[in-house]
């Protein structure tokens, strides 16, 4: 079973669930990179509105995968951190780093559609 | 003190096994009246405890147990395995510093998360951690 990597425009979109197991993320790793050389996408929502627990070794691999695609010529935008979710993640001790975050998908896509479009 | 005793033991011998043992222990949790952001802080500790019995010992256990003591509630947390052992415990609680890689959060966060936190552990002699969080 895999993540879904939807595409609006020159967009992916991924939509993250809670009980994602270490094979599976780096599967995702593996899809979305292969995903935005082919696909020419300059921009990725990570949604983890789904997501209920966030443990450090997640949190590396999503910064990973970020850094990743940022070499590829992508951003990547986190949307939908749930207020439990930011909480736990700040008391574990997470840095949220210079990753953009946004509350939902909307503003997310909004984000990257102006980063694509500005000269 | 009167302690009644409700277990669940989750076997690590994996990484999918991770899984199995934050949601249990959320379930735990969620059953027990811990609010949500408790449940995912519960979980989360859970889930780097259990990493690091798959990390460090390739496999292991996570005994999850109800507390209640009078009106008190809560929930304990133990994971033992029989791997290398932690050599210098105070290290391992020192935020940033990783034997593995890691972010070098996983011992110091957990007991941020859970409130108490104790490790029995000595090179060579495998390790046992055990968490606790009170409802009340």
């Amino acid at each position: 079973m895999d993540l879904p990597i939807l595409q609006v425009g020159k967009i992916l979109i991924v939509s993250m669930q809670t009980d994602m197991d270490d094979e599976l993320v780096l599967r995702l790793q593996d899809k979305l990179l292969k995903k935005i050389q082919v696909s020419g996408s300059s921009g990725v929502v990570f949604d983890l509105s789904g997501v209920e627990i966030m443990d450090s070794f997640m949190c590396r691999i999503l910064n990973e995968i970020s850094q990743m695609a940022y070499l590829m010529g992508a951003r990547v935008v986190v949307t939908g951190i749930q207020a439990s979710v930011a909480i736990t993640m700040i008391e574990l001790g997470i840095d949220p780093q210079d990753i953009p975050t946004m509350l939902t998908l909307d503003k997310g896509l909004a984000f990257l559609t102006g980063l694509t479009n500005s000269p | 003190m009167e302690c009644m005793e409700r277990n669940e033991t989750i076997i690590i011998n994996n990484e999918a096994d991770i899984v199995v043992a934050r949601q249990k222990a959320r379930e735990l949790a969620k059953g027990l009246g811990f609010s949500a952001t408790d449940q995912a802080k519960i979980a989360t500790a859970v889930s780097e405890l259990a990493r690091n019995i798959v990390v460090y010992a390739k496999r292991g256990e996570i005994v999850c147990r109800i507390l209640i003591n009078g009106q008190r509630k809560g929930i304990e947390i133990v994971a033992r395995d029989q791997g290398p052992g932690i050599a210098n415990i105070e290290l391992a609680l020192t935020d940033g510093i990783s034997t593995s890689n890691g972010l070098g959060i996983g011992l110091p966060g957990a007991r941020r998360l859970m409130g108490e936190l104790h490790i029995e552990s000595a090179s060579g002699q495998g390790t046992s951690i055990m968490a606790r969080k009170w409802l009340n």
